[in-house]
């Protein structure tokens, strides 16, 4: 027995992963950021029954060995051997990377696998995009990151541009406000655990209620050049089903890409970003004053935190981002997002998450000498 | 140092000791983990004394019958083992003695290791090869069979979920490099 023990006890302590065994790093030749180097410090491996877990805690140190300012990278990582399809990204938006410059890219992922399955690295770390601060791109894009890039840092330059002007014209204590405003309302936002089930409903239904279609009703912005003319889903209790819009294209270029934000309202009156319809389809091409219809087939269930169900009683929609043919790409000013209900729901941009962590923890001279770099 | 989650669930039911509940209330005002924390506490009660009703669509005379017969059976139970025969001492080998609580020790010590606390699962998708994806607070895990491959977070870190298309986002800015970081877990 002592021996059976013993065994059971050896099997689950950790192991140090050999990384040359597990993981390897495919960096184009020419890449405009090199790896120096790659610390696997606390990664380890344990084996649990019949399964072998793998926790890979890295923290890899990457040069930006171009002549350009690096504003965001996206690394692809791969565990193709571990789940077939299955892929995974991390992006580092709001960076400020000069030449010879080095920055750090943490990686913290787990993998379980059957005991004695397969063989080789478990997971490939590839380059998919880096961004540069005249929103050219290097990668194979192979995740679209240079869209999300280009949103997240035309983000981060509208974002910038506000602050700098809420300093210009207030000083350091009004910007001290509008930054606690900031924080406020991150506070108070509210998350919901959403489920996602496609191609039909999902199978439990909280709230069980009568299907019925509920219509969609839109926020528009003038400056936008996509304009949401209907929207219907069909809504049971927490649940709604296959969202549909219809939009028009009223400006003067081809659009190839675009998302529409929805916002769930329920019977407490408490409303929340339920997430994003994007535009699937990778061959669209929506001509000036053309219309098109998106959907997605896909049943969403929403709870708040700690499973209590939520009645939706109605949806709101807003053009969260549009891409023309061109790659030129639109987002909402802050103007338009100062509309009440964007203000309670929405998240806020990257670069405004990292501008007021940073007053956060380094107080607000170490704000304004952030706002000054720029 | 943070409050333990009993003493903000008792906060926010208006439960604590009256310097107990200055302590806190000057904590949350710099704090807003535990300040959410409490908001969620006070969301789950409200929504449980919302549910004053009994649920629908159960027939509770079965029940009830069920229940009668558990007690009954108790009873019969307890009546069939009184009274209590006296007790021999067992006479335990010097060699059990030792062995069984080091054994004891060795396996509950293996099973507290192989037993992670459960996450609550933030968003979750699922598709027809049998690929389920879920974020939570710890980590983007997508699962097939006996695989699975997460994206996991900083234990510590605010994380902000979202879901778009075929993909669960997440976003939280890394306490030890100050950028935001932002991880994506793809079924397709």
């Amino acid at each position: 027995m002592l021996v059976l023990g013993g065994v059971l006890a050896a099997s689950a302590q950790p192991a140090p992963v050999q990384p040359a065994s597990s993981f390897k790093i495919n960096f184009p030749a020419d890449s405009p950021v090199a790896v120096v180097n790659a610390d696997w410090g606390e990664s380890r491996t344990t084996t649990l029954g019949g399964a072998l877990v793998l926790e890979l805690h890295s923290a890899l140190s990457l040069r930006n060995s171009s002549q350009a300012r690096i504003r965001g990278v996206t690394l692809l990582v791969l565990a193709q051997e571990v789940t077939p399809g299955g892929k995974a990204s991390v992006s580092v938006p709001s960076l400020d990377i000069r030449a010879g410059e080095t920055f750090p890219v943490r990686i913290d992922l787990r993998l379980l696998r059957p005991v004695g399955a397969g063989g080789g690295p478990l997971v490939e770390i590839n380059l998919d995009g880096v961004l540069f601060d005249n929103l050219s791109f290097y990668g194979p894009n192979r995740l679209n990151s240079r869209r999300s890039m280009t949103v997240w840092e035309l983000e981060a330059r509208r974002d910038r541009r506000h602050f700098k002007s809420v300093l210009e014209a207030q000083g350091p204590e009004g910007l001290r406000k509008e930054i606690l405003a900031s924080l406020a309302r991150q506070a108070d936002r509210t998350s919901l655990d959403v489920q996602v089930t496609r191609r039909g409903r999902a199978t439990a239904v909280a709230v069980a209620e009568r299907e019925h279609p509920v219509q969609f009703a839109f926020l528009r912005f003038p400056e936008a050049p996509l304009e949401p003319l209907s929207g219907l889903a069909q809504v049971s209790g927490n649940e709604a089903r296959t969202p549909r819009i219809e939009v028009l294209n009223r400006s003067d270029r081809p659009i190839r890409y675009f998302e529409i934000g929805w916002i769930i309202k329920d019977r407490q009156g408490g409303q929340f970003l339920a997430g994003s319809v994007p535009a699937s389809d990778p061959a669209l091409k929506l001509g000036p004053g053309q219309k098109s219809q998106i959907s997605e087939d896909a049943s969403v269930k929403f709870s708040r935190r700690l499973g209590q169900p939520l009645a939706i009683e109605g949806l709101s929609g807003f053009v969260s981002q549009v891409e023309f043919a061109d790659g030129d790409i639109w987002i909402p000013s802050r103007a338009a997002l100062a509309d009440p209900l964007l203000e309670q729901v929405l998240a806020p941009s990257p670069e405004e998450q990292r501008l007021t962590d940073l007053y956060r923890r380094r107080g607000l001279v170490a704000l304004v000498n952030e706002l000054k770099k720029f | 140092m943070h409050p333990s989650q009993s003493n903000l669930a008792l906060y926010a039911g208006g439960e604590l000791g009256l310097w107990a509940r200055m302590r806190m209330a000057r904590h949350l005002r710099r704090c807003q983990g535990c300040s959410r924390q409490v908001e969620e506490f006070r969301g789950l009660r409200e929504w449980m004394q919302s549910q004053d009703g009994m649920p629908a669509g159960i027939d509770w005379g079965p029940l009830a019958a069920e229940l009668k017969a558990n007690i009954r059976l108790g009873l019969a139970a307890g009546q069939c083992v009184a009274p209590a025969p006296q007790v021999l001492r067992p006479v335990i080998p010097w060699r059990a003695a030792v062995v069984l609580p080091v054994l004891l020790v060795v396996v509950l010590g293996w099973w507290l290791q192989s037993w992670p606390p459960p996450s609550v699962p933030a968003v979750k998708s699922a598709d027809p090869r049998g690929l389920v994806l879920t974020a939570s607070p710890r980590a983007i895990e997508l699962q097939q069979g006996d695989w699975a491959f997460a994206l996991l977070h900083p234990p510590s870190a605010e994380v902000t979920f979202s879901v778009s298309g075929q993909e669960a986002r997440s976003r939280y800015v890394d306490s030890e490099t100050g950028y935001v970081t932002i991880s994506h877990v793809y079924t397709q």
